[in-house]
């Protein structure tokens, strides 16, 4: 399964029970094709850092879910051709928090063998002098 | 060729350095060890592209090169959902 997040922004002329009932429309568009939805968080009202369609501000909505990818045109499509949708984005993050999740291994490992290298005695004997802080890298 | 004027007593130009202190620092995501860089994290973002909206070349940011990949890829998604500009006059 892939994970995708979806960003997308709802027209600023939709009432506040306009967008809720918009959300509600965006996920049954996932679950009817076939994707499950993980997280749904309404953003918000804010200022756009442009200009989109003639309008400054728009409500930005976030949500999660998982699916095969081949649901993920159908969507797209769906997003693009709806008119409460300033713009809209859709990532795939399961590779990019894969990537973190590697980077996260890697420092822990080299900070394991950087304690273990300074645990060593060395020349000098001297066992950890005033270190609190962290090693300079 | 201008060997001889030796100005022996003057602080501001033979003193070292006060303020640019060329230390190399480690990259700001390295350090705060941030493996993911998101690209609705607008402050984050903002931070490295000053004035005009412009990526800060890693030259100047000292970020590393993987974590600068990232910081552009969030930048430009940025940009795409309006949560930043693309120039700023
Ligand atoms: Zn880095």
């Amino acid at each position: 399964m892939r994970k995708y997040e979806l960003l997308f922004i709802v027209r600023p002329t939709l009432s506040d029970q306009e967008v809720a009932a918009f959300i509600e429309q965006v996920k049954g568009h996932i679950g009817n094709v076939g994707a499950t939805i993980t997280q749904v968080q309404n953003l918000g009202r804010r200022q756009l850092a442009y200009e989109i369609d003639h309008v400054r501000e728009g409500t930005y909505v976030l949500m999660h879910f998982e699916g095969s990818g081949v649901e993920i045109a159908e969507l797209d499509r769906r997003l693009r051709v709806s008119d409460a949708v300033l713009r809209h984005i859709i990532i795939r993050i399961d590779e990019e928090l894969k990537r973190a999740e590697r980077m996260k291994r890697r420092r822990q490992r080299k900070a394991a063998r950087r304690a273990r290298a300074a645990s060593r005695p060395t020349r000098e004997g001297a066992k950890g002098k005033g270190g609190s802080g962290e090693e300079k890298s | 060729m201008a060997a001889a004027e030796n100005v022996s007593a003057s602080p501001t130009t033979s003193a070292s350095p006060p303020q640019r202190v060329r230390r190399r620092r480690e990259c700001r995501f390295c350090r705060e060890k941030i493996d993911l860089i998101d690209y609705k994290d607008v402050e984050t973002l903002k931070a490295f592209t000053p004035e005009r909206g412009k990526i800060m070349p890693r030259r100047l940011s000292g970020v590393c090169a993987p974590h600068q990949r990232m910081l552009t890829r969030a930048v430009k998604r940025a940009r795409n959902m309006a949560l930043l500009p693309y120039v700023t006059d």
